[in-house]
């Protein structure tokens, strides 16, 4: 459902960002992107939804090439950018019927999903308020919200926990696994490897622009006999421990 | 289309500055409002209309019945071409919410068109009214002169209703296929700077063209701009004619009355907007692709080698205005560079003027004790520009807006309110005092006046920065618009800077009408006059800065 093929790019004249990514995203499946800040995670999502043109390279999301047929491809996913500030002025509910109007959610199945989304992220009360009025995990919920409002195949989710209550968080996992259980796909950049190791069924590790592990975290934890995944992240992306630091 | 018309909704409703709804801040506002546009709206309408009448009736006199209207719809295109650069510039490909809609199932196209609507009827209100009071003055030159109604028929006004809303659509339409094609450059070379370069480019070439269609005429005048459209040898007309080339059909369509050049003009209208969109389907999303990768290689810094000074609170303070203002190209156009206007404009108007009877009369008076009335012009004249300097640069009615969602950066930082507040007012006075001393210094070249009238000409305009400072910062921190999705929509969008602009205005009004009345009606000498305005002004001075400063800081606790 998701295909990175050879995907590069290079920021400005001189900054390679990201150098080489490929890797499939399949039906029913979880995957995780994981990563150092500044290791190219967004930059690989950002070419995958068509903010960014690749080098080179290639994005396919449910069979369409996001530069080529970019229209077919984005009506495909779902998109949580990792910044929820966007079009602040609006009230919640203003900004969901928005997206939907873009998506063409006919009105009938438009009000049952604002009604189930909003009591699952319990943010009902608050839909007819303008979100710069939000806290940012609100906007976080709103933004999970409206990504999900026109029922995509493809979640692309970059850093979606961020922000929010656990109870929403909880929501989010749930809503992931029920998502990916009907057939659909789900990639998700987070830097909490608790996340990624109960919910992922593969984990993609990122770093300097390159991929440096793609498999399940079973996989990788056989890899290094021992050692909890936390330790094995740092081994992979070359941390050196502080002379005392805790361990 | 109908993305275009919900991306078109969502712009409309995003864009309004939320207000005060309710207390005495509301009371305020509105109170504002209405001083705004009893102070800049009425007047500039009334003034460009009166301008219109009179240079209509000269040129009617000489058989040009068009030509005056035209040439000021001209003069209006080339400051919207100019000045709309930018902002189409930033609002096409550096708007916060690009990330977001770019993801969406949206055509480029669409999204060209929404956002160009948009901008087009945002940028314009100001435009159409003032477009509206030429006509009106066009309208009323025809009655004068021809001394009937029906000098002007049903097409004449109803080209002028359409021009009134159409005009500033193709400087706005050029805006946006120069950014477009600009983008499309900067795929390879990937520096914005060029942008800003062309944009200086285009300022440079219109006022360079302007000043050349005065060669040899004796000046920049009213009569001398008339003088060289009769005699067709206007430079900067005959250009702009080619360049805007709507309004010539529009001034054939009024002047003939003809249906023909009516149904020209809006097809004349209608096709750079199709050549627009047809541009932006090839180029548009590139320029976002383009825009979306700009950047450059991380730099590291030494940490041992950095020459790390311990500096005071205020200072830092002061330091992080400075390098905001410099670093951020819509603040450093609009609230610092702007301060030069007021030293280059004097220069140029004596320099221009310097064959001008009016003007060589004027500065004979000056010099000459027995005629303290040209002093008290001169007077007159450093108070209104010093109040209106003061609030044009916006650097103290947006000093809160600029801080944009991180405004609450002010209230957790272990710095007193007041130390932040005197590094904003120190901000404001260091940008745009120097732009007053360089105008008193070139009016000191060219009227030769003595130390003493430069060191009160000096004083006084800084008493009215002063005030006028005070007021922009007490406006902006009760109701900083601080979210806002560019720098350039923090500027534009914040009603705070033209109520500022209104109030200054106000008060120079009132002060300079006290002031001319006090000499004209009494017997008052200059020097009597002199001591009383500087004793107004040190009063008022002190009185803004002892209440404003306790407004601010309460206003400073109340931010969120």
């Amino acid at each position: 459902m998701i295909s990175a093929k050879n995907l590069t790019m290079v920021y400005g004249t001189d900054h390679k960002a990201v150098d080489d990514v490929s890797f499939e995203i399949g039906k029913g499946e979880i995957v995780g992107f994981a990563g150092p800040n500044g290791a190219g995670k967004t930059t690989v999502i950002k070419m995958l939804t068509g903010i960014l043109k690749p080098v080179s390279g290639q994005a396919v999301i449910n069979g369409y090439d996001i530069v080529h047929e970019p229209l077919k491809a984005k009506s495909s996913f779902a998109y949580v950018a990792d910044n929820p500030d966007v079009l602040l002025q609006l009230t919640g509910l203003e900004y969901i019927s928005f997206i939907a109007d873009v998506y063409k959610v006919p009105a009938e199945e438009r009000a049952p999903r604002i009604k189930e989304f909003s009591e699952r992220f319990a943010i009902a009360d608050a839909l007819d308020t303008p979100m710069r009025e939000y806290s940012h995990g609100m906007r976080q919920k709103l933004m999970v919200i409206a990504a999900l409002i026109h029922e995509p195949p493809v979640w692309i989710l970059d850093e979606p926990m961020t922000g929010l209550d656990p109870q929403a968080a909880f929501e989010l996992k749930q809503m992931m696994r029920e998502h990916a259980a009907k057939g659909n796909c789900v990639l998700f950049s987070t830097h909490v490897l608790e996340v990624a190791e109960k919910l992922c069924d593969h984990i993609i590790i990122i770093n300097h622009g390159r991929s440096i592990y793609q498999g399940t975290v079973e996989e990788l934890e056989s890899r290094h006999p021992g050692k909890d995944l936390e330790s094995i992240f740092l081994e992979l992306i070359s941390y050196k421990k502080s002379e005392g630091s805790e361990d | 289309m109908s993305n275009v018309k919900y991306l078109f909704g969502v712009y409309n409703k995003n864009f309004e500055m939320p207000l005060p709804k309710k207390g005495f801040k509301a009371t305020a506002y509105t109170a504002l409002a209405i001083i705004a546009v009893t102070c800049i709206v009425i007047p500039c309408c009334l003034i460009v209309g009166f301008i219109t009448d009179i240079m209509s009736t000269a040129m009617m006199m000489a058989g040009s019945k068009t030509a005056a209207l035209m040439s000021e719809i001209h003069i209006m295109s080339v400051f919207s071409l100019v000045f709309g650069l930018f902002v189409i510039f930033n609002v096409l490909f550096f708007s916060s919410d690009r990330e977001h809609l770019v993801t969406l199932p949206i055509t480029p196209t669409e999204l060209l068109a929404a956002k160009f609507r948009h901008t087009y009827i945002a940028e314009s209100i100001m435009e159409f009214l003032v477009l509206l009071a030429m006509f009106a003055g066009y309208f009323i030159a025809c009655v004068k002169n021809y001394e009937s109604l029906s000098s002007f028929g049903i097409i004449s006004v109803l080209m002028a209703v359409i021009a009134t809303f159409v005009t500033p659509l193709l400087p706005l339409v050029y805006c946006a296929i120069i950014s477009m094609l600009l983008m499309a450059l900067l795929r390879n070379v990937k520096n914005v700077k060029i942008f800003s370069h062309v944009s200086d480019f285009f300022l440079l070439l219109f006022i360079g063209l302007f000043l050349l269609s005065f060669r040899d005429s004796g000046g920049v005048t009213v009569t001398n701009y008339i003088d060289s459209l009769l005699a067709n040898n206007n430079l900067f007309f005959r250009i702009c004619n080619i360049l805007f080339f709507t309004v010539p059909i529009l001034g054939k369509a009024m002047e003939a009355e003809s249906i023909i050049y009516a149904i020209l003009y809006l097809l004349a209208n209608v096709i750079p907007v199709a050549v627009m969109l047809l541009i932006g389907k090839y180029l548009y999303q590139e320029g976002l692709y383009t825009a979306a990768s700009l950047g450059s290689k991380h730099k590291q810094a030494d940490a041992n080698k950095l020459n790390i000074k311990l500096t005071s609170p205020f200072s830092t303070c002061f330091k992080k205005e400075i390098k905001v203002l410099l670093r951020t190209k819509a603040y450093s156009n609009n609230c610092v560079y702007i301060n030069l206007l007021w030293p280059i404009g004097v220069v140029l108007f004596f320099v221009l003027s310097r064959k001008n009877e009016n003007v060589l009369r004027f500065i004979e008076l000056y010099n000459n004790p027995s005629y303290p009335r040209a002093a008290l012009i001169m007077m007159l004249a450093v108070i209104a520009i010093s109040f209106i300097a003061s609030a044009l640069n916006t650097l103290a009615s947006t000093a809160f807006s600029r801080e944009g969602a991180h405004v609450d950066l002010i209230k957790y930082i272990p710095v007193s309110y007041s130390t932040q507040l005197y590094a904003k007012v120190l901000t404001a006075v260091v940008f745009t005092y120097p732009g007053l001393l360089l105008s008193l210094i070139a009016a000191q070249y060219f009227l030769s006046f003595n130390a003493l009238a430069f060191l009160i000409y000096a004083l006084t305009a800084f008493l009215a920065m002063t005030i006028c400072i005070v007021t922009g910062l007490s406006m902006d921190s009760a109701a900083p618009f601080t979210v806002w999705s560019d720098e350039y929509s923090a500027l534009r969008g914040n009603l705070n800077s033209f109520f500022n602009m209104a109030v200054s205005m106000l008060v120079a009004f009132l002060l300079c009408a006290l002031i001319f009345l006090l000499f004209e009606l009494t017997t008052a000498s200059l020097t009597t006059v002199t001591i009383l305005v500087l004793i107004i002004l040190i009063v008022a001075s002190v009185l803004s800065v002892i209440f404003g400063r306790k407004i601010i800081i309460d206003n400073m606790k109340e931010l969120y």
